[in-house]
């Protein structure tokens, strides 16, 4: 593939997967900070084998495998990583005030759940839920079977259901606006 | 105690996704995508890359010489002013992991050279809780130099075979991969990737291990290790797939 093919095919792969990558960064990261590191490392792995990333809706499996990767590897801190890093961050940060709600108790209290099941089943409930990723996308991402993937979500939905309905002085309200 | 259905679960999980909260940051990512992506692949193009791909089988024959012969020569040296000492950025990072040891302690346990004349050192310091191994990449070529650090409870303490990975790219483009670890001494171990590639590990005289690979990406993961033993025909096979975070 020449330069500039190689550059258009980036280009798209960016334009179509940014958001998505940074949500799946975010959601896994403890700043916003780590999130762009994240994203900075995970963009690089894929400008660096442009050739193999697959086309289309397969792309984003393969992104969220190489972002899966890069927050499970240790802490890196090569100088040219660094480099780009404080360059993206740069420019993602320095307008960017924080516009976090402050979590309040449901949000809170649904967090707290999803830290008392087993990491695999909440990792596969936020895949599910907040990724929108099928059964069969989680399995191919985790690198485990369907039937397991589909286990673990029963269990992990289960366990999250009992732990939400535990005496919780909120839930009255989210059946009231679920009902609305 | 009320109950719940799927309908309503799925509204409070998604209601608790806060990186719903982002609204600006994603603005940004795509107003600046043209700088961002500029700054990326920037971030690979560099005269000694333009060099290498453009360099004939033969120069680049000649290169790598004169860059093992270059790294040889400074690599050691500073090597031997380092060897009983973590240079102090390090110790600093060290002491900040967190991890609750101490950086002045580590020892330098093995080191390596890759095929671009990149001195890899591997350091380490532990705890009776945990332990922090340190890579370290100096001297390369093109004049980068880094490294990465991680600690956990590794198995260092127990005698249990380990292996980890870091990895770094030079302006080759080529991906660079240092596996290190511990394994039994006098043991052999056979690393299984995710893209079915296999690497044999060969520890030292006190078991520990560091092998370099060039071509080995970050996209693939570690999914097994078998440890063979002489005079043992089953290996030990350890699953080295994380659970995910």
């Amino acid at each position: 593939m020449g330069d500039r093919n190689r550059h258009e095919k980036f280009e798209a792969l960016y334009a179509a997967n940014v958001k998505d990558l940074l949500s799946y960064a975010l959601r896994r990261s403890v700043s916003t900070h780590d999130a762009v590191e994240t994203l900075s490392e995970a963009m690089l792995v894929a400008w660096r084998r442009i050739d193999d990333v697959p086309e289309g809706i397969e792309a984003r499996l393969w992104l969220f495998g190489v972002m899966q990767n890069v927050i499970n590897n240790t802490r890196r801190a090569s100088r040219r990583r660094k480099r780009l890093v404080e360059k993206v961050s740069s420019l993602l940060e320095s307008d960017l005030q924080d516009e976090t709600r402050p979590p309040d108790s449901r949000t809170s209290r649904v967090h707290e759940a999803l830290k008392q099941l087993r990491p695999i089943e909440a990792e596969v409930i936020r895949l599910s839920v907040w990724e929108e990723l099928t059964s069969s996308q989680i399995s191919t991402l985790l690198q485990i079977p369907p039937e397991t993937v589909r286990t673990h979500l029963h269990r992990g939905r289960s366990k999250l259901q009992a732990l939400l309905s535990e005496d919780d002085p909120s839930w009255n309200e989210v059946e009231g606006e679920a009902g609305e | 105690m009320s109950e719940m259905n799927d309908d309503e679960l799925n509204r409070l999980i998604q209601a608790a996704d806060l990186a719903e909260d982002f609204s600006s940051f994603y603005l940004l990512a795509i107003t600046k995508q043209t700088e961002i992506i500029t700054a990326i692949e920037n971030s690979k193009v560099t005269w000694f890359s333009r060099l290498w791909a453009n360099a004939s089988r033969l120069k680049k024959m000649f290169i790598s010489c004169i860059a093992v012969l270059l790294v040889s020569f400074f690599g050691t040296t500073t090597t031997l002013v380092a060897r009983n000492l973590l240079p102090d950025s390090w110790i600093q990072s060290v002491n900040e992991s967190g991890c609750d040891v101490s950086g002045e302690n580590a020892r330098l346990v093995r080191t390596g050279q890759d095929s671009l004349g990149t001195v890899i050192e591997y350091w380490t310091v532990g705890s009776k809780k945990s332990v922090v191994d340190v890579i370290i990449q100096k001297g390369t070529v093109d004049g980068a130099s880094g490294g990465t650090l991680g600690c956990g409870p590794r198995q260092r303490n127990t005698g249990e075979p380990f292996v980890s990975r870091a990895g770094y790219a030079l302006n080759d483009r080529i991906p660079h991969t240092t596996f290190f670890g511990w394994l039994p001494i006098g043991s052999t171990g056979i690393l299984e990737l995710s893209d079915g590639s296999r690497f044999t590990l060969r520890p030292d005289a006190n078991g520990d291990v560091l092998e370099l690979v060039d071509g080995s990406d970050f996209g693939f993961a570690m999914v097994r290790l078998f440890v063979l033993r002489p005079g043992i025909s089953d290996p030990t096979i350890i699953n080295l797939q994380k659970e995910t975070k």
